[in-house]
């Protein structure tokens, strides 16, 4: 009889236990708690994939801005190349951080004045035939920007005819590329912080007088804790970058190439007056690579193998090898059905085979990234 | 004894079987992308919950939305996001140039002039202004909202700027805290000068769109209950609805600050806040200026549009509410009770159970026969002359403010990037949102004063994770 009793009492118990488990599961969270092995992979990412990316294109941002004062001074056709060149280089870094536009991308804005689209021709025209004076702090999110800078560089995927560009024109360029070369210089700066700042950086600091209470975002990112509204735990953090990743192969899949495809707009596509468009799709693949294997390589070949233990790529492996497997094949296949897309993307919105084969290998990289939230809990 | 056992067995067993359906049957099984089944607590909008504490938590749809209304849901998200410009109908005066320039990832934009002390400048910024006659009409030629943008060649209708003064106030255990009152001006009036002796400024800063279609679902039957129950003079606590007349229907109001509205106004956002004309509002928001007739396009967006912008926001999910068994989490719950908070920000409701209608007609019954935990009893409640903004909406004073649904509000910061609370974002923290509760929410905000340290921090965590 007691036997029984104590069966019961057993059963009853472990029912009990049953539902507690998750009052320890999600008991914990507190800083004491944090996980070294996903503490490397936080640190890594922030240290060595978003700040680098970053700190790359303040750099090109930098050197875009002295590229067009040069072609405004000069006015020739080889100057004007060399800021189109330098237009490209700083469009790669920014495509490659567009798996991480939470944070100060999406707090200040700065996603949209860098990159809105499309972008309001008919204001920047009366804007350039007008006698106004061009105000870098003015200029709205759709007359600003890569991509008016893009329109006002580019035609049909080549450098304009310089002796076609008028001074307006020129001095337009000029704002547009300060105010791409300040809001660069923040992005690096908020997530950064004010530490390591050279000369030039804090010239900027003086200038541009970026807001304090933002200072290094990278250090929250880095320690979580309940009493954090921004992050609570590791958990919350690595779903934040998992978010990131899915976010814009998704945006890749189904807007940037889904959409000009579906209604057949040339105007939708993203990037149309460099042709670069496929160029940016690529490079935001190569995000995503970035944020999953913890290195800056470009080289695809490196998905061949996993991740070391900084990267999102050696946790989910010794957890679940064939799930590694499994997104490091997604991210592979999506980079090359976008690479097997004819270029230029604008011209060819017709190739269904291709588009539809690179919208699909988006749809399922986005499926197997989040399949990490399966394993690291 | 035999009997004494089964007893005892069945009524422990049963006692276990209930903790653990409170916690996981009652709304079905859902899992969590973790693998594990979502807690009773945690489905804060029943299957249209999404378990995402990041910054796309308010942009995500709902994981009934499939097949075709992924397509449309799709659409209204592009048409939601998209800047507009003056090709395609923007302006000429404007608040904003898309849903997302203010509700950026359906959020609250932050409001970029909002620290230099004012908006309208040039660039943009997401305050929009409401202004009335103290006799509450509008003036002439400006309408209810003050578009401080413009596309090129057109002039603005004003320029809001704020000064704030900042008062110093202490806990009973001494800890110190303040409070900044805002104060609004408005100058470089487009017509003639308004006298500021004839004006009422009410500032906003944009709302989260979280729930949006579990509002517009919302049992009304369950509203009009609450309603009579919200009576607590022991607590000076009495809401009630608020009712909006429109072409001479009197409705229920759930949505807006003051519950002023009966639906989710979309077509009257892309009027009076970008200028873009529909079937319902075919005029320019601007009538009546010089300025208005020479860019006019027509109508300027389909019907058919609107109603998959209005399907993406009531397709959207509600973030799950987190880590419900941390005990930080439960002090501050249980903090939250005792300063009866949930006498107004009513944890549970339901939706009716045939869920809500569209604009055009289109059904959603998924969002039908859901329990949710808005935190909100939906009605209006006198918050005092500290909030009171004299502004007249519906049926509701100056003073009255709806509960706001606190679903989601602790992701705010990683969503939008700041925490800036209440109508006009003067609160900058949600402890001081707390803070500013004055009228009905008086008792709770000095009983909240009266818990230690520990147990305010807590509250504010348990908010935070809602």
């Amino acid at each position: 009889m007691n036997k029984k009793f104590l069966l019961v009492c057993g059963l009853a118990a472990s029912l009990f236990s049953a539902c507690e488990k998750d009052e320890e599961k999600d008991g914990n969270g507190l800083a004491q708690d944090y996980n070294e092995a996903y503490t490397k992979v936080i640190n890594n990412y922030v240290d060595g994939i978003v700040i680098p990316t970053y700190a790359k294109q303040k750099q090109a941002s930098a050197s875009l801005l002295a590229a067009v004062e040069a072609f405004a001074a000069s006015g020739t056709q080889a100057d004007l190349q060399k800021a189109c060149d330098a237009w490209r280089a700083t469009r790669l870094p920014w495509e490659e951080s567009e798996a991480f536009l939470f944070g100060p991308a999406a707090t200040y804005s700065l996603d949209p004045s860098l990159d809105s689209w499309p972008l309001d021709k008919v204001q920047i025209e009366k804007y350039v035939s007008s006698d106004i004076e061009f105000d870098v702090e003015g200029l709205g999110a759709t007359v600003r920007g890569f991509h008016t800078l893009e329109y006002l560089l580019f035609e049909n995927g080549q450098a304009r005819n310089a002796a076609t560009i008028s001074d307006r024109y020129k001095e337009y360029m000029v704002a547009v590329a300060t105010g791409l070369r300040d809001d660069s210089f923040k992005l690096w700066y908020y997530w950064n912080g004010s530490e390591g700042l050279n000369t030039a950086d804090n010239a900027l600091v003086e200038e541009l007088e970026p807001d304090e209470a933002a200072d290094g975002f990278g250090s929250r990112f880095k320690q979580p804790n309940m009493y954090d509204q921004l992050f609570k735990t590791q958990a919350d953090v690595i779903a934040q970058i998992v978010d990131g990743c899915t976010d814009i192969s998704g945006e890749v899949g189904e807007q940037k190439i889904g959409g000009p495809f579906e209604n057949k707009n040339v105007e939708d596509v993203e990037s149309w007056y460099s042709w670069n468009s496929l160029e940016d799709y690529k490079n935001n693949i190569l995000s995503i690579q970035h944020s999953y294997l913890g290195t800056l390589s470009d080289n695809i070949e490196d998905l061949n193998s996993p991740g070391d233990e900084r990267s999102l790529s050696g946790i989910v492996a010794q957890s679940d090898k064939a799930l590694d497997q499994e997104i490091r094949s997604a991210i592979q296949s999506a980079y090359k059905a976008i690479d097997a897309i004819p270029a230029p993307f604008r011209n060819n919105l017709n190739a269904s085979t291709e588009i539809k084969e690179a919208m699909s290998k988006c749809a399922d990289l986005t499926d197997s990234f989040e399949k990490i939230k399966r394993v690291v809990k | 004894m035999k009997s004494f056992i089964k007893f005892t067995f069945i009524t422990l067993l049963t006692l276990v079987i209930h903790a653990c359906e409170k916690e996981s049957l009652e709304e079905g099984l859902i899992t969590k992308p973790n693998g594990d089944i979502a807690l009773f607590d945690e489905l804060s909008a029943g299957r249209s919950t999404i378990f995402s504490s990041s910054s796309k938590a308010y942009d995500m749809p709902a994981s009934w939305v499939t097949g075709s209304l992924t397509s449309r849901f799709n659409n209204g998200d592009l048409l939601y996001d998209n800047p507009y410009t003056e090709e395609n109908g923007l302006g000429p005066v404007y608040a904003g140039y898309s849903c997302g320039s203010c509700h950026k990832n359906a959020g609250r934009t932050p409001s970029s002039l909002f620290s230099q002390g004012g908006s309208g400048n040039y660039g943009f910024s997401s305050m929009l202004v409401y202004l009335t006659r103290k006799n509450g009409a509008f003036f002439r030629n400006y309408g209810r909202v003050l578009h401080d943008q413009t596309i090129y060649g057109s002039q603005a209708e004003g320029k809001l700027h704020v000064t704030y003064t900042e008062e110093k106030f202490s806990f009973p255990d001494g800890e110190e805290y303040s409070l900044q009152t805002p104060h609004y001006t408005i100058t470089d009036w487009y017509a003639d000068s308004i006298a500021p002796e004839d004006l009422y400024i009410s500032v906003r800063i944009p709302l989260r769109h979280v729930g949006m279609g579990q509002i517009m679902a919302l049992d009304k039957d369950e509203l009009l209950k609450v309603e009579k129950l919200s009576n607590y003079p022991e607590y000076g606590i009495s809401g009630r609805l608020n009712y909006i007349t429109e072409r001479g229907v009197r409705q229920i109001g759930v949505s807006g600050n003051k519950a002023q509205h009966a639906d989710l106004t979309v077509e009257l956002g892309y009027s009076s806040d970008m200028g873009i004309t529909s079937t319902r509002y075919p005029e320019e928001v601007c009538a009546g200026q010089s300025q208005s007739s020479a860019l006019y396009h027509g109508i300027e967006v389909s019907s058919e549009d609107m109603e998959d912008v209005d399907l993406y926001m009531q397709c959207l999910g509600v973030p799950a509410r987190r880590y419900v068994n941390n005990a930080v989490t439960k002090k501050g719950e249980a903090a939250f009770y005792a300063a009866k908070c949930n006498l107004c920000h009513l944890p549970t409701l339901h939706t009716k159970p045939e869920g809500s209608v569209l604009l055009n007609g289109t059904r959603l019954p998924w969002l039908g026969g859901q329990t949710i935990h808005p935190y909100s009893d939906f009605l209006l409640h006198d918050m005092g002359p500290e909030l009171d903004d004299h502004l007249k909406s519906g049926e509701a004073f100056g003073c009255e403010w709806r509960t706001t649904p606190l679903w989601g509000i602790g992701l705010q910061e990683i969503v939008n990037g700041h925490s800036q609370f209440l109508h006009d974002g003067r609160a900058r923290s949600l402890q001081e949102a707390i803070l500013w509760h004055g009228g009905e929410g008086a008792v709770s905000r000095e009983l909240f004063k009266k818990l230690d340290k520990e147990d305010r921090r807590a509250l504010i965590v348990f908010l935070e994770t809602l």
